[in-house]
């Protein structure tokens, strides 16, 4: 049973085409690399798994719930795609981290919006905030910030308010965890630190979709490839079979620019 | 007359613009986020009224506009509600000019929140009103402080405009010297109030924007 | 082509905006071509007295001015006006109401009702009779130049001032009596807000010369310790013979009604003893 499942998804902006037609799976514990030119629709894909847009037609279940379907008439409430919004986590390109929050608070900060319905949250309060701190200092120590709880994010370089907008992401334990182009607001020389915190949760079998430009990258930690090109899946396998065993003209091509 | 007791008399005046002052703001602070978001609708039923609202409040003098709101009800429709209270005609003036100049500086502090801060919420499950206040709400306030402090001071010296319909603020009350006493200088000391006045909020503003200064944006 | 169409819809609205504005504040306008000089019986009859009996206070427009309206210590309006007003309003069996209005507003503030009459030291004449009924007339005036006194030597009489730039208050007594002077007319003229601002205007030497009432001017001229002392009312008159009167609103039955009461409070003594406590008894004239 795999716990993403896109079907035959579509997207324009107005009379642009930027998804037409794809389809894919993904099982737990995967860790998948999205490929592709600027503008072949990686990031629309992932933003309409996301629900950050809305897809023109098509189906999307995620952890065995509807979460987008074109063909169903019932609308889903507001609660219900927050629910669904909340199975996957997603890293930004810009982090977009809350300037005016410390590291910490950042993490902390879903969290406790979420304590709040919870039906014991007036009795045991302080009691939950410090539950829910202590959770996310070890987020933050597991991406290698265990100093910088209350710094700002201008305080921190690049890398580091990348690592904890991953963290912020982690805190809520999304099913599965999506990265928009990481590391490409970043100095190249911070590219490796980030690099590794993602290739530590693929040891810790995180389920990951990953938007990237480093294909060296990709090939390492990826159990598997999608190559898009014009709003397509162009090619779909193991890194391996993608990169290696029958690379399409229109990929060699494409990977040629990043020799 | 004594300096002492012409100082007591311009005080009282002072107070009338005082009062006028805190309760303009009190008022219009709130009131300005309503027409800003009113203006920023996509529903073109509220975005395109409130928008010519604006436009008119802005577009007119607000010295014309006391004079309307004052005069208008008794001449155009005899009911003059204002003949007992001159200075509620002189709030309702100033909360709603003062609301459209708010609303404007809200908006565009509010579209200055880049796009990314929303969509942040809302992958991290908050709700729109969670977003607003708890993520967009202090950058804003952090980028409308310069336009909003320069507006407030401006607000201390726009409360003299009231005297056209004879309220008895602090230009007013010096006025009357000259009248009474035949006195012209309190005319001129009423500066000192109002310098004073404006430095004690410059203080406070600088104070705020020091406070909020522990991050950027 | 939205965009457009939302433009021309703001300016329909506010030309519609602007026309009801102006059509209403204008009326006053139109009533003095209609009734321009000779006919005031022309305008209908405006019912205030069953209204101010109703509500038992009269609210009565006032400004500073000294000996006619202005306030004691405690903050009591007092002078000829201020107590001619309370004995009339005991007749009528209402309170008097003084509210300090600004003077350049006074018929906009009949018009908008915030005030019910103008009572301070109040000119009779043609041009004001078209906006306003007048009372009968009871007090003299008349209009006084004030110059400078650093040009007492220079300005001597009306002829000496032939040169000389004027100033006056907008629409006041004075300035028509600048307009309406044979030497005069054509000389620089610019209108102000107030009489008190003609003062400060030859007070600073901007104009030569201010043409105002003459009891606001010599009053404040004269009086210990004014900023005005440089100042001084000059010995020439400049025009005829003045009269203060009362006004109501066009049309207002208030008119006959207080002019009854004048009548009678003239017969009983009553104004004389106020123009006695107020050194004016010389100007009063006797009530038609």
């Amino acid at each position: 049973m795999p716990v993403l499942k896109v079907e035959n998804l579509t997207k324009s902006f107005g009379r642009t085409h930027v998804l037409k037609g794809v389809s894919f799976d993904l099982c737990e514990g995967e860790v998948l690399s999205v490929i592709g030119s600027s503008g072949s629709g990686k990031t629309t894909l992932l933003r309409c798994i996301n629900q950050l847009e809305t897809a023109n037609s098509g189906r999307i279940i995620v952890g065995g719930r509807m979460v987008f379907d074109s063909s169903s008439e019932k609308k889903l409430t507001k609660k219900e795609k927050r629910e669904n919004q909340l199975q996957i986590g997603l890293v930004f390109q810009s982090f977009n981290l809350f300037p005016q929050y410390t590291a910490l608070d950042n993490v902390t900060l879903a969290l406790k919006s979420l304590a709040k319905n919870r039906t014991d949250f007036r009795k045991n309060r302080k009691q939950i905030h410090s539950e829910i701190e202590d959770k996310a200092k070890s987020i933050l120590m597991r991406v290698g910030l265990s100093d910088k709880f209350y710094s700002y994010p201008c305080e921190l370089s690049g890398g580091q308010q990348q690592r904890v907008s991953i963290a912020r992401a982690m805190a809520l334990e999304p099913k599965i965890l999506f990265f928009d182009e990481p590391t490409s607001a970043l100095d190249p020389e911070l590219t490796g630190e980030i690099l590794k915190v993602i290739r530590q949760l693929a040891s810790d079998s995180m389920t990951m979709v990953i938007v990237t430009h480093e294909m060296a990258f990709a090939e390492a930690v990826s159990t598997k490839v999608i190559f898009m090109d014009d709003g397509v899946i162009e090619s779909c396998g193991t890194p391996n079979e993608v990169f290696r065993e029958n690379p399409s003209d229109r990929l060699k091509e494409f990977l040629r620019k990043y020799e | 007359m004594s300096f002492f007791e012409i100082t007591l008399i311009l005080f009282q005046g002072f107070l009338v613009t005082l009062r006028l002052f805190a309760l303009t703001l009190l008022f219009s602070l709130p009131l300005g986020l309503i027409i800003s978001f009113g203006s920023m609708s996509k529903f073109k039923l509220f975005s395109i009224p409130t928008k010519t609202f604006v436009w008119i409040i802005r577009g007119t003098p607000l010295m014309l506009q006391i004079i309307v709101v004052f005069y208008v009800p008794g001449m155009l429709f005899n009911y003059p509600i204002f003949k007992d209270d001159r200075f509620l005609a002189a709030l309702i003036t100033f909360v709603i000019n003062y609301a459209a100049y708010f609303s404007e500086i809200y908006r565009g502090g509010i579209e200055s929140v880049p796009k990314g801060q929303y969509e942040a919420g809302q992958v991290l499950g908050l709700t729109k009103t969670q977003t607003f206040f708890k993520v967009v709400l202090m950058q804003v306030v952090k980028h409308i402080l310069p336009p909003i402090s320069n507006e407030v001071i401006t607000l201390v010296k726009d409360t003299s405009l009231i005297r056209v319909i004879a309220i008895v603020e602090l230009i007013n009350a010096a006025e009357r010297f000259i009248a009474k006493e035949a006195l012209l200088w309190p005319l001129f000391y009423t500066g000192v109030f109002y310098l004073a006045f404006c430095g004690i909020l410059t203080l406070f503003f600088n104070f705020v924007e020091k406070k909020l200064d522990y991050y950027k944006t | 082509m939205k965009k457009k169409i939302s433009i021309v819809i703001c300016l329909v609205l506010a030309a519609v905006t602007v026309f009801t504005l102006t059509s209403c504040l204008g009326n006053g306008d139109g009533d003095t071509k209609t009734t321009d000089g000779s006919s005031t019986t022309a305008a209908p009859v405006v019912k205030d007295l069953e209204n101010i009996l109703a509500n038992k206070k009269l609210v009565i427009g006032i400004t500073d001015f000294e000996p006619m309206d202005y306030q004691d210590a405690n903050g009591k309006w007092i002078g000829f006006d201020a107590e001619l007003a309370e004995k009339v309003c005991e007749k009528l069996g209402v309170t008097a109401e003084f509210k300090l209005i600004i003077w350049d507003k006074n018929i906009i503030e009949l018009n908008g009702k915030t005030i019910d009459c103008i009572w301070n030291g109040f000119t009779i004449d043609e041009d004001r009779a078209a906006n306003v009924t007048f009372s009968k007339e009871y007090m003299i005036n008349r209009q006084a130049i004030v110059i400078h006194k650093d040009n007492a030597e220079k300005f001597t009489d009306i002829a000496s001032l032939n040169d000389a730039s004027f100033t006056a208050e907008k629409g006041s007594a004075g300035e028509k009596a600048i307009k309406a002077n044979a030497t005069l007319k054509d000389n620089k003229y610019v209108g102000v807000n107030g009489q008190i601002d003609a003062l400060k205007e030859v007070l600073s030497k901007t104009s030569d010369a201010a043409v105002l009432d003459y009891t606001m001017g010599a009053y404040l001229v004269n009086k210990e310790g004014s900023d005005f002392a440089k100042l001084m009312v000059l010995d020439a008159e400049i025009t005829a013979k003045e009269y203060y009167g009362i006004g109501f609103r066009k049309g207002s039955d208030l008119a006959d009604k207080v002019n009854g009461i004048l009548k009678e409070l003239e017969a009983d003594g009553t104004i004389k003893a106020i123009a006695e406590k107020y050194g004016l008894a010389d100007s009063l004239v006797k009530i038609k």
